[in-house]
């Protein structure tokens, strides 16, 4: 009855206070969410939502992780990008970098 | 190499391995960078976004002023009228003194006193005013800290090496919805003459959650 | 317990709506109830009773707006819960308090404590 997202209360292990500097892909991606929010294509409460339904190991990955595949599944749902689609363009970018000497 | 089909260890399944046993699900390193770009590319190809929003966002996430909410504490410590329209509307106080949007719906500065001391977590996600303090950090967005934050809250601040004696209520927000939340920190003894720049510069961002207190030692930083 | 509520906040987005159903001070349960879909309030919650600490305004409703929907408004207030309340082994002082954002929706008036 508690979905997975839904931590309050839980036992856990001690935390570990410490940060880290942000990759550049996890700066594009919190790029690309206010973008797509600021033109209202989405909004806050559906990108929730979509981390909510993630896979429990997938939406364990890191906030930004999920994000990103949030973010595919709404453009998917809303037949803009599609999940194939955007598979096949990772494919030709790997092969751009793999090409590149 | 072949196993027995042992039902019960679904790892040795045929259908969650590849041929070289290595387990199905491993995520290659550049698989999210990938994605992201994937992504970028074909949200602009498609125009659902355009370039200049794209600049917009890049640059806002470069350009928080981390100082904002350490000298609007310190402001709030010098100048009582200040104070009272910081607690009163936190978001038009902010924005009236420092010209920057905290947040988008409203702004609760969080006043401790000597018998309250507030600390702030998202439980349901990461809700953290991204306005005033740029991206949380990661133990914000950890498991550990939404998970035990809202029970042992104690014992979480003494894990970070912050110590409330009993006496001092201490009050717990989760920020679920659309509030954002800042913590007043109390004015440490000690800085009677002090000017507003010294005092910013003991309020660390760990201090506006409520993790951390002010403290003189921090005075060099 | 205290209840410190700022003065100007909580006025977004309730022109034209119906009256807030509660009044700080008010004694409120949060439903017990375990609806499938996107949910703002948490399990740990649900079934507990608190106190109107503040009306922070109408907003639209996330269950509706997580799913495209032209979401109606709905009045938030931030509740007051004592700790020892929550969870059935906390282990800080009895005046130890936890204030979460409920929506309208899923209050309701409690029984006065019977002490």
């Amino acid at each position: 009855m508690r979905k997975h997202h839904d931590f309050g209360g839980l036992p856990d292990e001690p935390i570990t206070f410490s940060d880290h500097d942000f990759d550049p892909w996890e700066k594009m991606i919190t790029a690309l969410w206010v973008s797509v929010r600021s033109r209202g294509f989405s909004n806050l409460d559906e990108m929730r939502r979509l981390c909510e339904d993630l896979p429990p190991e997938v939406y364990d990955r890191g906030y930004n992780h999920a994000r990103a595949e949030a973010m595919a599944n709404i453009l998917h749902e809303r037949g803009v990008v599609s999940r194939t689609e955007l598979a096949e363009r990772m494919a030709i970018l790997r092969d751009r970098i793999e090409a590149t000497p | 190499m072949s196993h027995d089909h042992d039902h019960t260890h679904d790892v040795d399944h045929p259908v969650y391995t590849y041929a070289d046993d290595s387990p199905r699900d491993v995520v290659e390193t550049d698989h999210y960078p990938l994605m992201v770009e994937a992504l970028r590319e074909l949200l602009l190809e498609r125009e659902i976004i355009q370039p200049r929003d794209l600049r917009e966002a890049l640059e806002k996430f470069d350009n928080v002023d981390h100082t904002v909410g350490p000298r609007a504490v310190a402001k709030a410590w010098l100048d009582p009228k200040f104070k009272q329209r910081l607690l009163a509307d936190g978001r038009v106080a902010i924005r009236d003194a420092f010209q920057i949007e905290a947040c988008e719906a409203d702004l609760i500065v969080l006043e401790n006193t000597p018998d309250l001391h507030n600390l702030v977590v998202c439980t349901l996600c990461s809700c953290y005013p991204r306005g005033l303090m740029g991206q949380p950090p990661d133990w914000y967005k950890s498991k550990s800290y939404r998970s035990r934050a809202v029970h042992e809250p104690r014992q979480v601040m003494s894990e970070y090496g912050t110590e409330i004696p009993d006496d001092v209520t201490v009050r717990v927000h989760d920020s679920n919805a659309d509030m954002r939340f800042m913590v007043l920190p109390l004015r440490p003894d000690g800085t009677e003459d002090w000017s507003e720049e010294q005092l910013s510069e003991i309020v660390t961002r760990d201090c506006l959650v409520g993790i951390a207190l002010p403290g003189l030692a921090s005075a060099s930083q | 317990m205290s209840t410190t509520a700022p003065a100007a906040t909580g006025m977004a987005g309730t022109e034209g709506m119906t009256v807030p159903l509660f009044a700080v001070g008010d004694r409120v349960e949060v439903a017990r109830a375990f609806p499938p879909g996107h949910r703002r309030v948490p399990t740990y919650i649900r079934g507990r009773i608190g106190v109107i600490a503040h009306h922070t305004g109408a907003f639209p409703n996330p269950e509706e707006s997580a799913y495209g929907l032209d979401a109606a408004r709905v009045h938030f207030y931030r509740v007051a819960f004592k700790q020892n309340e929550i969870w059935n082994r906390y282990a800080g002082p009895a005046h130890d308090e936890l204030f979460i954002e409920i929506q309208e929706t899923w209050l309701h008036p409690a029984e006065e404590a019977s002490t």
